[in-house]
């Protein structure tokens, strides 16, 4: 039998843990379990930029690869479910599992990837939070409205913009520019990895509370089917096993652990908590009311039921 | 490893028949990728880099950097700038070299490239160094020598690449060039005194400057000093981010040439336009064609075969270091500043980053060792200039005129590595 | 040149003027509005980038037809006279396949992206646009090298 070589893409930077720890630890579980004919390759660093991996794994430039949901095509929008404002939990892993089982029993049939690529598996991230870096403790909507605010592009920008506010946005690599200088308030849209990986974690002072945090990245996991087609059947049926919810698993996991990590680094340099006020909750309620219409109207046009899936998908990690 | 070596050296092959570099990097990255993804990957790959870099946010810097300094350039202020140094070091031994560095000290603060900073030096300097008889082998190199301050003191193209490359802070990067770059001021002015006392008739004085005629030498260059103030203090105390605080620098200087009545049309302001567009874009051209080979490199797992090499070396970080700055001397002596930033940097990241190595400080090396890459034969960029604006002189007469500069350089080099809070006083 | 070749470099060289000043322009105005009155342009980012893809592509084509390309020319004069007029034609006839291949190369990455649908967070500027824009100029490039290497003699 001849072995198959994956040229598997990775944007995050070299020292984050899904390239140090997860990737490392699948890859050797896929060697063994398809006797070494499936090898996995990582190159050291990404072969495209972020947002055009679509079109990089769709015509070879990688074999497969993780990809931000936030940058699928327009037609492909079942997944951006788990980037519906406040529908999130303090657990990647709890997450990205009930996104994968979500799209199993929900979105599968609607066959968005359509026949150019194989949906290996789904997670989520850990969720971002809402960072004041001036002495502002955020509690109210009164003080947002008088911020500064640098958010994440996507989610986080529409709800910020949907406020009134004055919004910064721009890539998340980008953000220690506008929180070292000041130019800023407040920043929202990553979590505490980020922050720490993106280096602006040293201004943080406080930390706003929601009830639910207002949103979390989520990815897919891409094989060209091309590339799919060329494994054997058993070796496909044996990847597939370590894969799907087994990957959400494995790599919710590892963001939990590393959250935890960054967020008790972060405390360490001393910053506090406050909870949003009512009003606040409300003020963001109502800014995040469109996007649930929008992608409940997206899903109708694919035949798929959008508020049971988001009942579904809420009901695997809320108690 | 040895297609990655079989690409650079046709890479290096086919620069030598005068191609373009940019274009020559497209070449052979496009052939290579091929080579392991196919077509119709290659194809797409270099679009997507060229997208990619051509709308590239963290180096719109470039651009609005290079266009300040044609403003600045085209207020004639130049000629200032040089006598401001004559006033100040122009009585001493050697010091109408003197002088030269320290103008070219004081452009740099406003250019950030070394090339335009040894060609405008060599234009404002010669007539004064050949007018007091200085041999033309000290007074070129200290031109060339001198235009290396251009990339070391803020602001420096080659270290917002650096800084992409990297993944680090430009604006802190700009901070940890000015003790450095004052650094390596002092070093040469020690290099022209020490030549200056053992060849006398070399490198005469010049002539004595009164205090007033200092001072007032030094407020017509005070326009430069306070668009350096504003620019890097704004950096600095976090006030601007460095995009920002390159437009506020264009403005400034276009301002300024303005109020100063030494822009008075619409068409030179179109000319410096039209000047800071070839500038960019050539530059752009070279990142571009970098960043195609550089996906090339990336597919041959150059990068992991390095970081193995390295490990089953048991080398400590020093020794890596010095291993990295030897290298990057050897392709400095060859390739020219953006290529080696954007082609061999990403070959050595993973090791630096397993290192835990301070890649400020390192950056700080890295352009040391860059600069001697600009005057060190057979590839020397600087000496060209040098050359293509005063060409009756023998090149190999300027190499070495250089040589105190090398060592100056060196020295410098070696400060740093055992002293890196020279580096990172003001950013740790 | 005849006329079509000018008209081809001026507006080139008049769009990258242009959107050079606006780059500057529009950079400092969002300075401003964001220091002097606590706002700032949404989505600034997004335009930049496109005028600076814009900017960047056409001065390419005035760099390239000005021949102002950074190249390493240091054993010209080692070179006898045929051997230049030889690498200097290979060198031109690089740079036309080289910016042809360019060209079809951007060219499909904006069908592509065309088809993807797909447009930045902010202000919706469609990705195609970015691609369009170079593209326009890429084959302005590609033509005007064409032409030098097919008319050799005719040099401004
Ligand atoms: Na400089
Ligand atoms: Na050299």
């Amino acid at each position: 039998d001849e072995s198959t070589t994956i040229i598997f893409n990775s944007f995050f930077p070299p020292q984050n843990f899904i390239n140090t720890k997860v990737l490392p630890k699948w890859i050797r579980e896929i060697d063994k379990a398809t006797d070494g004919r499936v090898k996995i390759i990582v190159p050291p660093k990404t072969v495209s930029p972020p947002q055009q991996l679509w079109e990089a794994i769709s015509t070879g430039l990688a074999d497969a690869g993780y990809l931000y949901n936030g940058f699928l095509p327009s037609n492909v929008s079942l997944p951006l479910i788990a980037h519906l404002p406040g529908l999130t939990s303090e657990s990647s892993e709890a997450m990205s599992v009930s996104l994968w089982k979500t799209y199993q029993q929900y979105f599968k049939d609607a066959n968005e990837f359509s026949s150019d690529f194989e949906l290996l598996s789904l997670f989520v991230a850990s969720p971002a939070e809402f960072y004041s870096i001036s002495d502002t403790n955020f509690s109210s909507s009164e003080q947002l409205k008088k911020a500064k605010i640098w958010a994440l592009p996507g989610t986080t920008a529409s709800i910020m913009k949907n406020t009134d506010i004055s919004v910064v946005s721009g890539p998340a690599a980008q953000i220690h520019e506008f929180v070292s200088h000041g130019v800023v308030d407040a920043f929202v849209g990553i979590p505490y990895i980020d922050a720490e990986a993106f280096k602006a974690s040293n201004y943080i002072k406080s930390v706003t509370n929601f009830k639910r945090n207002i949103f979390a990245p989520s990815f897919s996991v891409l094989i060209s089917n091309k590339k799919w087609l060329e494994i054997s059947e058993t070796d496909r049926e044996a990847i597939k096993n370590i894969s799907g919810e087994y990957f959400s698993h494995l790599i919710g996991k590892e963001f939990d652990k590393n959250n935890i990590k960054a967020k008790k680094k972060i405390e360490k340099k001393g910053i506090s908590y406050v909870d949003a006020g009512d009003d606040l909750e409300a003020v963001i309620k109502a800014a995040s009311d469109p996007l649930y219409f929008q992608w409940k109207e997206t899903a109708k046009a694919k035949g798929v039921d959008g508020e049971a899936a988001i009942n579904y998908y809420n009901s695997n990690f809320s108690n | 490893m040895t297609i990655a070596l079989v690409g650079f050296a046709l890479l290096l092959l086919l620069a030598f028949t005068g191609i373009p570099l940019g274009v020559v990097s497209i070449v052979v990255g496009v052939l290579g990728f091929a080579y392991y993804r196919g077509w119709d990957a290659a194809m797409t790959m270099a679009s997507q880099q060229f997208l990619e870099t051509a709308g590239n946010q963290s180096l719109v810097v470039i651009p609005l950097f290079i266009l300040m300094g044609i403003f600045i350039w085209r207020a004639n202020i130049s000629d200032d700038i040089y006598a401001a140094g004559y006033s100040w070091f122009g009585r001493r031994k050697g010091g109408v070299a003197m002088s030269t560095v320290a103008a070219s000290g004081l452009f740099s603060a406003v250019c950030g490239s070394s090339l335009a900073t040894a060609a405008t030096m060599s234009k404002v300097a010669m007539p004064a160094l050949r007018k007091y008889r200085y041999s033309d082998s000290i007074s070129s190199g200290t031109i060339a020598a001198g235009g290396t301050l251009g990339i070391m003191i803020p602001p420096s193209v080659p270290m917002v690449i650096y800084a992409i490359v990297a993944q680090e802070d430009v604006g802190l990067l700009f901070i940890s060039g000015i003790v450095p770059g004052i650094l390596l001021i002092l070093s040469f002015i020690l290099a022209i005194y020490i030549v200056a006392t053992v060849y006398p008739t070399l490198a005469p004085r010049g002539e004595k400057t009164g205090w007033v005629e200092k001072f007032k030498s030094l407020n017509k260059v005070s326009p430069i000093i306070g668009i350096f103030a504003t620019i890097l203090g704004g950096i600095y105390t976090g006030v601007f981010t460095p995009t920002e605080a390159a437009t506020i620098g264009v403005i400034l200087s276009l301002l300024y040439s303005v109020i100063s009545g030494r822009i008075r049309s619409k068409r030179v302001i179109f000319d410096c336009l039209s000047e800071a567009t070839i500038a960019s874009a050539s530059i752009f051209m070279i990142i571009i064609g970098s960043m195609i080979f550089a996906s090339f490199i990336n597919m041959t797992g150059l990068p992991y075969d390095i970081l193995d090499f390295v490990e089953s070396l048991e080398l400590g970080p020093t020794a890596f270091v010095i291993a990295v700055c030897l290298v990057f001397t050897v392709l400095g002596m060859f390739f020219e500043t953006i290529g080696i930033l954007v082609l061999a940097l990403p070959v050595f990241l993973p090791t630096l980053y397993a290192m835990d190595i301070n890649l400020i400080w390192f950056g700080i090396l890295t352009i040391i060792v860059i600069e001697l890459g600009l005057i060190t034969p057979p590839i020397g960029m600087n000496v060209f200039v040098v050359k293509s604006s005063i060409p009756d002189i023998n090149i190999n007469k300027i190499f070495a005129g250089v040589i105190p500069f090398l060592i100056a350089d060196l020295m410098v080099l070696v400060a740093v590595f055992y002293f890196p809070s020279i580096a990172t006083l003001f950013t740790s | 040149m005849n006329r079509a070749e000018r008209a081809a470099c001026t507006f080139s060289e008049y769009s990258a003027a242009l959107l050079l000043a606006t780059i500057s322009i529009f950079t400092f105005s969002d300075v401003l509005l964001r220091y002097l009155f606590s706002s700032s342009i949404i989505g600034s980012n997004e335009i930049v980038q496109l005028l600076m893809t814009g900017f960047i592509a056409s001065g390419i084509v005035i760099t390239t037809n000005s021949n102002k390309h950074i190249c390493v020319s240091i054993f010209e004069d080692a070179f006898s006279k045929s051997i230049k007029t030889l690498f200097n034609t290979f060198s031109k006839i690089t740079c036309g396949v080289v910016f042809t291949f360019m060209t079809f190369a951007v060219i499909r990455t904006f069908t592509s992206e065309f088809k993807l649908g797909r447009s930045s967070e902010l202000v919706n500027i469609p990705y195609w646009a970015y691609s369009a824009v170079v593209a326009a100029f890429l084959l302005i490039i590609t033509l005007l090298t064409i032409i030098k290497i097919v008319q050799p003699g005719k040099t401004k």
